[in-house]
């Protein structure tokens, strides 16, 4: 039990780099409501663009965490005597945990800043998602990211550059998928669920994210740390 | 003592195959247990691969690889207790010295921070560089300092000494002697500088093509190899004898590496045959270079290597 807490204390060892990230965010985003209050007449920025790039910030940051998850943390972890088991099993918890603080911090930018916008006279509209929803919403797509991306940095590691390639190709194929008429595919989806307050459309990501996490382990089962 | 207490680690029928070439071949060999090993190999012999498989950072294709009698793979048990030092840790590139130093506290059970402190004192190591800014000497120290401090059982060396200066090599094999005093590690060590080190190793294990050739303690190994010097009349006749691994001519002088029981060694002295070891290092070239003849790889001319 100590060694797990151990290994998860080390997952989630990183958090400079975190709160370099959000506090460089966070400057944008007061760039951006200053943008707004004096230059939005030339810049032509609207109240809907303040805040919405942290969700694309975010989503890359969670992409970059997954990739050396699995190029970085695994051959760290298996020089220190770790096994793969015991590595696979940290990432897979401290995984969502990271990704659920990622949900929290954004949620909580976006609320405080509704409520300084609000107050300096910029009066937004009500939400279609409460603030749990939100955050519930974004901790399910970030842990599809991470587990996505882990995937990827795992066949880069584990298998070479063409390999690694193939799947992401494989990846914006199934992003481009139309599976049912001409009108959606997976991304019109979850902007559709954001437009129709539709909780369902979460459930694929967990599903994604649990085949993903099988797909990672056959992978790692066997794997080897490169001796070059 | 029995078998179970007196080896800690071992390998039967090891096999790793990568893409057709054999990296380690029908390896078996049992490591005693409290005792300083000595990996010795050529370029690509398969040390570095047969070092990853024991700390299992690999899987064999075939065999298997046992501490303590159980499966090293998989078991959280033997690979704590297995502390791996690569040449080179690519994983550590971006992280500081006293990051590294974090991890290794917290993730080594039986990490000695205060004596990692004072071996990164002793080495002028600074705790704010990044590892990937050090150079290659430092690093190495960096991985001397991970495989002494973390005090585990076994510490497998995969050429600790890449890059550091003589006098930081007899620093390193003093602190390696001093802790082995104290704590009777079994420590595994792959080197290149076969003299230098000589003077450590209780135990030689000779690896060539990935085989395993020789298992033997150090003075065994040393004591069948001598260099015979005496009239050329006299060792020609020897000359065709396999156990040579070596002959020069010097006139009417001759000089021959022999290796093998010495049936005639009291004639050979009669006749003014002179009789003495041949050095570690030496016995270790004049064995490669006969073992490449055997498989007709070419050698450099011998006046070039004269």
């Amino acid at each position: 039990m100590r060694s797990f807490r151990n290994q998860l204390a080390f997952q989630l060892m990183d958090w400079r780099s975190l709160i370099i990230f959000w506090a460089i965010l966070i400057v944008v985003n007061i760039v951006q409501v200053l943008d707004l209050l004096y230059w939005s007449s030339k810049t032509g920025s609207t109240i809907y663009s303040v805040f919405m790039p942290n969700y694309g910030a975010a989503s890359v940051f969670v992409l970059v965490s997954g990739i050396l998850s699995a190029t970085i943390t695994f051959p760290l972890l298996m020089s220190v005597g770790y096994t793969r088991k015991q590595f696979y099993l940290t990432t897979i918890v401290s995984g969502p945990i990271f990704c659920a603080v990622m949900a929290i911090i954004q949620c909580t930018i976006v609320y405080c800043g509704r409520g300084i916008l609000n107050a300096l006279g910029y009066h937004l509209e009500t939400p279609i998602w409460s603030v749990v929803s939100v955050g519930y919403l974004q901790l399910a797509i970030y842990c599809m990211i991470f587990y996505l991306s882990f995937l990827i940095g795992s066949v880069f590691y584990l298998y070479g550059t063409l390999p690694g390639i193939l799947v992401i190709a494989a990846y914006i194929a199934v992003l481009s998928y139309t599976p049912v008429d001409n009108k959606f595919d997976f991304m019109d989806y979850f902007s559709t669920s954001l437009e129709y307050n539709n909780h369902t459309y979460i459930h694929y990501t967990w599903i994604i994210s649990a085949i993903v996490a099988v797909a990672g382990w056959l992978l790692y089962r066997r794997s080897a740390v490169r001796t070059y | 003592m029995s078998r179970a207490e007196h080896v800690i680690l071992e390998c039967h029928d090891l096999t790793k195959r990568y893409r057709g070439t054999e990296a380690v071949a029908s390896a078996t060999v049992a490591f005693e247990r409290g005792a300083i090993h000595g990996l010795l190999g050529a370029n690509g012999a398969g040390k570095t691969t047969l070092l990853h498989i024991l700390s299992g950072q690999i899987y064999p294709s075939s065999g298997k690889c046992l501490y303590e009698g159980q499966p090293i793979h998989e078991n959280p048990l033997a690979m704590s207790q297995i502390c791996f030092v690569k040449s080179d840790e690519r994983a550590w590139s971006d992280y500081k010295i006293k990051d590294l130093m974090t991890f290794c506290s917290l993730l080594i059970p039986t990490w000695d921070q205060s004596y990692a402190e004072q071996l990164l004192r002793l080495f002028h190591l600074s705790a704010n560089k990044k590892y990937k800014n050090l150079s290659k000497g430092m690093q190495s120290l960096v991985g001397i300092v991970k495989g002494l401090a973390s005090r585990c059982p076994v510490v497998l060396f995969d050429e600790p000494t890449l890059g550091l200066d003589a006098d930081m090599r007899e620093t390193f094999y003093d602190l390696l002697i001093r802790d082995y005093g104290e704590s009777q590690r079994t420590i595994i060590l792959s080197t290149h500088l076969i003299d230098e080190s000589a003077k450590l190793f209780q135990y030689l294990t000779l690896l060539e093509h990935g085989k395993i050739t020789s298992h033997l303690e150090t003075e065994e190994f040393m004591k069948q190899a001598y260099y015979l010097q005496g009239n050329s009349s006299i060792l020609e006749r020897l000359m065709p004898d396999e156990r040579v691994l070596h002959h020069e001519r010097l006139g009417s002088t001759s000089i021959v590496v022999w290796c093998g029981q010495l049936e005639e060694e009291m004639s050979l002295r009669q006749q003014g045959v002179e009789i003495s070891p041949v050095p570690l290092q030496k016995l270790f070239v004049y064995l490669t270079r006969k073992n490449k003849r055997s498989h007709g790889k070419e050698e450099l001319p011998h006046e070039i290597v004269s």
